[in-house]
């Protein structure tokens, strides 16, 4: 009989398939087991309401965990790489891995052609400087106009942020000069469109895709639990700038998606981020993609 | 920031007309861009997933999946098309075509390494099936690692990746199979059937499973394996079908196997009919005791068609169930 060593957890970190044309590969830049959800979600409730609710979602009520998922899209055209991750400073705690897995994918960081920042928060521009250089170094940047201007001029950074505007003036906004600023409605590149999803930060975006006649909506970060935030968006996120406003566009955009029967992709849901909506009365509800993009 | 933000046009920001504008703007220690086109890469995705449960360690394994042109009949049997097809479209899932994925299990008690199934082998392998062994080695086994092999029931996408070429696939396993499951599939006569897909079916038995029962331990319901693996009778999807349940420090799943086949219909609406049950009622019955008991129970899961990596909770949803698959609840 052979020893068998056991080596702990391992998951998929990666995960590619077909949107019409495009070609979209999810990458897991990183987790983080933290305690909680709450208060961090729900911080203007009794826990005893956010426990009741975790036990019924077959979640422990007492840790939580997040994960990073940064966005490749290959529209035939053009490498366009939305959010960047958590980049070095997040190496010690086992994230920032997006560079590596991307190598191992055969996207060569070389190969990027756009960057698009949906918001300035560190696990999304963390990974755009290496080394003291640029990651994409062919890439042209896309910001958010309104997210820019809030972050550069420096005006009403609550305390909690206060690292957060540091961070983002030293690795962010020296792309100025290279960048492009953009705002709701306007396109990247054809198949690639902002849309409106402030509250989270002032000026934070998600993105809708379109390929021949398929579509996606990357909603980035407007919803940061997969149960909490889905089933009770009006309970508040630590992480939002404008709770009441972060609610607002969680629902307008949920409601979209339910609509069409949109599929969507989340930096924070579980991995690969990739699902739909479901509707039970008035609630939502994450239902993972199964084999829809794999046919 | 205002005053540099470019007037651009709706489409095309950075192709087309925008384009010259956005390389206007690019300077200093950034290269040009190239517009590198990088050729698309078809899809593709992970193959292992591993999490532990008390003591042990669980290993799911991606032996592949067939694209099926059709999920009427296959699932409803009993069922008008009209119906099924609705309901796959309020689950946003394609009413004429599906994928059917096969998910062997590898348990790890630190004493011994139990695989659960062996995938679909050569035999669906040009069609994006029996790829488990890959899977297996990326995963961080090799097949001399494997001490005993588990069969929940002889069906060829369960047995047929036990043989390659004629030759034991997994070298120092032992074998361990339902009785009643052995009996039942080991019968000669079965190849005289006028069924044919009961014959391709017992022939795959008669080529992988036949050869290695001198290795086998032929067992009951509620028989233990090793320590903390015990059977659990599952009868109808196959005379002799069994899940198996694990229990160590306290924690406990199941390894429901072929007890419901299609994560949506054969849990939302489990007296539907499906092809693959031999004994279509005893299945719908046993389906429903077993999911009522890992429902009532809480625990987690393995069914081997669920989606990859296939390991998930089982709901109450009205008269039937829903699968709810893990998110991070193992991995804390």
């Amino acid at each position: 009989m052979v020893s068998p060593d056991q080596d702990g957890v391992q998951r998929p970190d990666w995960y590619q398939f077909k949107l019409g044309k495009f070609e979209i590969t999810v990458f897991l830049d990183g987790v983080s087991a933290r305690d909680g959800p709450h208060p961090t979600f729900g911080s203007n409730q009794p826990p005893e309401s956010i426990h009741a609710l975790l036990r019924e979602n077959f979640l422990p009520s007492r840790r939580f965990e997040n994960l990073y998922i940064p966005v490749l899209v290959n529209t035939g055209k053009q490498l366009v790489l939305i959010d960047t991750g958590n980049g070095p400073r997040g190496r010690k705690t086992g994230s920032g891995r997006l560079v590596a897995l991307m190598n191992n994918s055969g996207y060569a960081c070389e190969r990027v052609d756009i960057v698009v920042i949906t918001h300035g928060h560190p696990d999304h521009i963390g990974g755009m400087i290496e080394d003291g250089v640029p990651t994409f170094p062919n890439a042209r940047y896309v910001f958010g106009a309104t997210e820019f201007d809030y972050w550069n001029k420096g005006e009403n950074i609550p305390d909690a942020r206060v690292q957060t505007r540091e961070l983002f003036m030293k690795i962010a906004a020296p792309f100025a000069a290279q960048a492009i600023f953009i705002n709701p409605g306007d396109d990247v590149v054809p198949g690639l469109r902002a849309f409106e999803a402030f509250g989270h930060s002032p000026g934070h975006m998600a993105y809708h895709l379109e390929s021949a006649g398929q579509q996606l909506l990357l909603w980035v970060d407007t919803c940061n639990h997969y149960v909490v935030s889905l089933q009770r968006p009006d309970w508040h996120v630590a992480f939002d700038n404008d709770p009441e406003q972060a609610a607002a566009t969680r629902k307008r955009i949920f409601a979209m998606l339910h609509a069409e029967k949109m599929p969507v992709i989340g930096h924070h849901m579980p991995f690969p981020g990739l699902g739909f909506l479901d509707k039970r009365g008035e609630t939502y509800y994450w239902v993972p993609a199964s084999y829809q993009f794999n046919l | 920031m205002t005053k540099d933000t470019f007037n651009i046009s709706r489409r095309g920001l950075l192709a087309g007309a925008g384009a010259a504008a956005a390389a206007a703007t690019l300077s200093g220690h950034l290269a040009a861009p190239v517009f590198a086109k990088a050729p698309l890469l078809g899809a593709s995705r992970p193959t292992h997933y591993r999490f532990k449960l008390g003591d042990f360690e669980i290993t799911t394994i991606y032996d592949g999946a067939l694209a099926i042109p059709k999920v009427h009949p296959i699932f409803g049997k009993n069922q008008k098309i009209e119906d099924v097809k609705a309901y796959l479209t309020q689950n946003n899932l394609p009413t004429d075509k599906m994928t059917i994925s096969f998910t062997p299990v590898i348990v790890n008690t630190g004493k011994e390494v139990v695989m659960f199934d062996s995938g679909y082998g050569e035999e669906r392998r040009a069609k994006g099936a029996g790829k488990a062994a890959t899977a297996l080695a990326a995963a961080g086994f090799t097949p001399d690692q494997i001490d005993i092999i588990v069969i929940t029931h002889c069906h060829p996408d369960h047995v047929s990746g036990l043989m390659e070429n004629g030759k034991a696939v997994y070298p120092n396993a032992r074998y361990v199979a339902g009785d009643v499951e052995y009996n039942f599939w080991s019968k000669k006569d079965l190849l005289e059937s006028s069924n044919k897909s009961m014959v391709r079916r017992a022939q795959a038995v008669q080529n992988n499973v036949v050869p290695l029962a001198e290795k086998a331990t032929f067992i009951k319901p509620g028989a233990d394996v090793v320590t903390g693996i015990t059977s659990v009778k599952a009868f109808g999807h196959t005379p002799g079908h069994m899940c198996f349940h694990i229990e160590s420090a306290g924690k406990r799943f199941l390894i429901f196997a072929d007890v419901t086949n299609h994560y949506v219909v054969s849990l939302a609406k489990p007296d539907w009919h499906c092809v693959f049950d031999m004994d279509a009622e005893a299945a719908v019955v046993t389906r429903k005791k077993i999911l009522d008991m890992i429902a009532a129970d809480k625990i987690a899961s393995a069914g081997y068609h669920m989606p990859f990596p296939a390991v998930g909770y089982v709901e109450k949803q009205g008269a039937g169930y829903r699968w709810t698959p893990a998110s991070y609840q193992l991995d804390l």
